[in-house]
């Protein structure tokens, strides 16, 4: 009983610590409401289930990130869906669906991140959307800070010959 | 004087926003040949009045606004010393989206500002894409209205945005 009521605090406590900057990590990777939803729900589960200390909460926040992340990655890149579920087709004002929790002037190039190559996005996604430091994003997504500053250089130029052209490109 | 960058790699920026990093030599010596011209065009012009004032027996001793500058009836400019730039570099804190009034997201550019209106100051923080964070401290009052500072610009924005809420808000309190 005791575990129960545990389980069920430390459950709405990441619900409402995280569930929202989750959906948008996840939204940015999936396109779609639906399996953003399905997607944090699993990384909820995945960190319940998780056996290994969490340091601190800066610890905890980049392992749900980078969870988020990688479930994200294994759905995309299963064979199912890259049948199935054409990207292009939820795209379009696929930008509203984020909801930040701030207003932002220009849905063009969110729309233009949201279409990046997945290791552009996410770099992008989370130092300018959801103000990451560089050395933060180094530790969500496993990789150097030199990595990610030219990942955030190159995203940059795909962002502006997205705009420019303004069609998707190696989606 | 020239904003100071806080912190980061100390890289030149060419990415960076116009009027800031890498500009500090260039500003500088623009700025002192500026800032002769203009004292040689004051001194000619204060002579004529005070050959003029000199004949009709007045005293000589009008501080005017000229160009935004102080300048004394003398013609001695003294912004060199006493005028202090609406810009200046401030201590970066680590201000988040969510404690900022304002917020620019350039990602075309490289970089984000976050903005908080405090009293007539607005604190201004940037993040670059090459990982610099440099905090400004801009004071209102001395924020040409016109001016393409894009700091300065995105300063007006943040305190034109929180006037604009607290007057709708007491509106609605007083409807």
């Amino acid at each position: 009983m005791e575990q129960e009521f545990a389980r069920e605090l430390r459950w709405n406590h990441l619900a409402a610590e995280y569930q929202t900057m989750l959906y948008r990590v996840a939204f940015a990777n999936m396109h779609n409401r639906a399996d953003a939803e399905d997607v944090v729900q699993e990384a909820f589960l995945r960190y319940m289930k998780n056996e290994k200390p969490i340091i601190n909460k800066e610890h905890e926040k980049a392992w749900l990130i980078r969870t988020t992340i990688h479930i994200c990655m294994d759905i995309l890149k299963s064979s199912w869906r890259r049948r199935t579920v054409p990207l292009e087709e939820s795209m379009p004002a696929a930008s509203r669906e984020v909801y930040l929790p701030y207003q932002i002037r220009d849905d063009r190039t969110l729309e233009a991140v949201l279409r990046l190559p997945v290791h552009y996005r996410n770099a992008i996604y989370l130092f300018y959307y959801e103000d990451y430091s560089i050395q933060e994003i180094a530790g969500v997504l496993n990789e150097k800070e030199g990595t990610i500053k030219t990942r955030l250089r190159r995203g940059r130029e795909e962002v502006k010959k997205i705009l420019a052209e303004g069609r998707p490109e190696n989606l | 004087m020239s904003v100071q960058e806080i912190g980061g790699s100390g890289k030149s920026g060419k990415e960076c926003l116009q009027g800031y990093p890498g500009r500090k030599r260039k500003e500088h010596s623009e700025r002192f040949q500026e800032s002769l011209m203009q004292n040689l065009e004051y001194q000619g012009k204060a002579q004529d009045g005070r050959d003029k004032a000199g004949s009709e027996g007045q005293r000589i001793d009008t501080v005017s606004m000229e160009k935004g500058r102080l300048v004394t009836g003398l013609g001695i400019r003294v912004n060199a010393v006493t005028r202090r730039e609406a810009v200046q570099a401030a201590e970066v804190r680590h201000m988040s989206y969510e404690e900022s009034d304002n917020i620019e997201i350039a990602v075309t550019e490289g970089y984000t500002l976050k903005g908080k209106l405090e009293g007539s100051q607005v604190y201004v923080e940037a993040k670059y894409d090459d990982g610099r964070l440099e905090a400004y401290r801009v004071d209102m009052e001395r924020v040409p209205q016109q001016t393409q500072h894009r700091i300065e610009r995105f300063a007006m924005e943040t305190a034109e945005g929180m006037n604009s809420s607290e007057s709708e808000e007491a509106r609605e309190e007083n409807d």
